[in-house]
């Protein structure tokens, strides 16, 4: 049998949304650091530590050692923290996207972790599990939970019905039609909801830990603030930016790039 | 064998399909031919058994159905190939198995050497070449089309209509064909279902061209009388 081919060649045009000019995030730095330096020469030493001095201290960390060991706590309490959360708030949202009564039984306790603050989730992680990694891991997962459960479920209600229909005529079994449909076609929904939670994340464990824990980057924020230490606790406002920015650069971006490569495609 | 036995089926609170009852032999083409909304689709979707009937009962004897949407329901983030293979990877068919299968149709089909593209990649022909490939690539029993060719532009909904039709002449399985254009149903079917928001009737083709004749006059006359009104 001979057919014509009909349709024009595909291309593959390098149209990339995805795509982040670099030199506007430098830009951008640039920005951030001249609005600092004008505020440290319009206020205190005390109030606001200048570029200079926050680099300095932060030299200083590096220097003896304390910058690293004091990083890695907190990465790791966070990395845990937010797998943790992913990992309940996604299977969460899969499964009641799937199944309907179980999404409403679930709406109270999301409405109820999203209405908490963290502070209070925190004192009460402090008093279950005492001082320390528990309570920062926990509080980490509990508070992400809801970001990761909503983008997720989000996705899973937004999959095309015809698609589904199409899985049931060609009679796709339930563990194919979840690693070839859901999990495909919440892969958006799933990054942005890992985004939004990495940002969530930082913040809750880093107050967790600048109440509850006696090392980590939350706890050194919290030392530098009882000593008045501006310059370092500038300082370590910056590690926190590293901490997010690792996060990011080194885990989120790869996932993206391998989840979405399909869409990547012109 | 499918058979309907005064089946009716509501949609949103409106009858759309009553007291439907047929019966389609093995190995028979019927077309079933009917204006929009008069139930062509979900007459389809009764026998996929993707709907079940509100009254009435449906027996289909075949486990392997294949389907020919008219929105090619491809998903986005397979390839062609692997496209193709989801039913039989679903039949239980290893990977490796259902890729060869997948691009041997795509050979059968002109697609060689977009084994790998997504279907974003593909030009609406192409996207409903795999789309035919995907039904045929499981080799079903029934064979259910849906206007599959409905959203092109003529031209290439004759071509590709050619190319189904080489296709089926060499595949043996029931096949229902909706459309909502005469000369189509009366190139595929032995017999056409014309349904109507009201009613049902089977016509059985004995003489396709004299039908063909008599659906072009019939077209002639109501477009020199002014009604652009197609014959049924």
């Amino acid at each position: 049998m001979t057919v014509s081919t009909t349709g024009n060649k595909p291309n593959n045009n390098s149209i990339d949304r995805y795509r982040r000019p670099v030199i506007y995030i430098f830009l951008g730095i640039a920005g951030m650091l001249l609005v600092w330096q004008v505020l440290s020469m319009i206020f205190s030493p005390v109030i606001v530590a200048s570029p200079v001095a926050t680099f300095k201290a932060l030299w200083h960390l590096v220097q003896d050692g304390k910058l690293w060991s004091q990083f890695g706590y907190s990465l790791a309490r966070l990395l845990i923290g937010l797998a943790g959360g992913a990992a309940i708030g996604i299977t969460l949202a899969i499964l009641a996207g799937l199944y309907p009564r179980l999404r409403s039984f679930l709406e109270p306790m999301r409405w109820g972790i999203m209405t908490v603050p963290v502070i209070i989730i925190s004192v009460l992680a402090m008093l279950w599990f005492g001082m320390g990694s528990i309570q920062v891991v926990w509080v980490t997962a509990v508070i992400t939970i809801p970001t990761n459960y909503v983008n997720t479920l989000e996705g899973m209600l937004a999959i095309d019905a015809r698609i589904i229909e199409m899985s049931h005529v060609f009679k796709v079994p339930t563990g194919l039609r979840l690693t070839q449909i859901y999990l495909p076609g919440i892969g958006s929904s799933v990054m942005a909801g890992l985004t939004l939670a990495s940002g969530i994340g930082v913040r809750a464990s880093i107050l967790a830990e600048f109440i509850g824990a006696r090392n980590g980057i939350g706890h050194n924020l919290f030392l530098s603030w009882t000593f008045l230490d501006t310059p370092s606790l500038f300082a370590w406002i910056i590690i926190t930016f590293a901490l997010l920015g690792l996060v990011e650069f080194g885990i989120l971006k790869p996932m993206r790039d391998r989840l979405m490569r399909w869409k990547r495609i012109v | 064998m499918i058979r309907f036995n005064n089946v009716t089926k509501h949609m949103g609170g409106l009858p759309i399909l009553q007291n439907i009852t047929f019966e389609i032999q093995d190995y028979e083409s019927v077309a079933v031919l009917g204006p929009s909304g008069s139930g062509k689709t979900t007459l389809l979707r009764l026998i996929a058994g993707t709907l079940q009937p509100d009254a009435g009962t449906i027996e289909v004897d075949s486990s392997r159905i294949g389907f020919i949407f008219q929105d090619h329901r491809l998903l986005p983030w397979l390839t062609a190939q692997d496209n193709i293979a989801l039913p039989l990877r679903a039949a239980g068919k290893i990977r490796e198995v259902a890729r060869r299968r997948a691009r041997s149709w795509m050979d059968r089909l002109a697609l060689q050497g977009f084994y790998n593209y997504y279907p974003r990649q593909l030009s609406g022909g192409m996207i409903q070449r795999v789309s035919i490939a995907r039904a045929f690539a499981m080799e079903p029993d029934i064979m259910l089309m849906d206007e599959p060719f409905s959203s092109l532009n003529a031209g290439l909904a004759d071509a590709l209509l050619r190319d189904l039709k080489q296709v089926l002449s060499g595949y043996k399985a029931t096949t229902v064909y909706v459309t909502h254009e005469f000369p189509e149903a009366i190139g595929l079917a032995s017999r056409i279902f014309h349904l109507r928001p009201s009613s049902f009737e089977e016509t059985l083709i004995t003489d396709p061209i004299a039908d063909l004749r008599d659906y072009y006059n019939r077209l002639l006359k109501n477009a020199s009388m002014g009604s652009g009104k197609k014959p049924g």
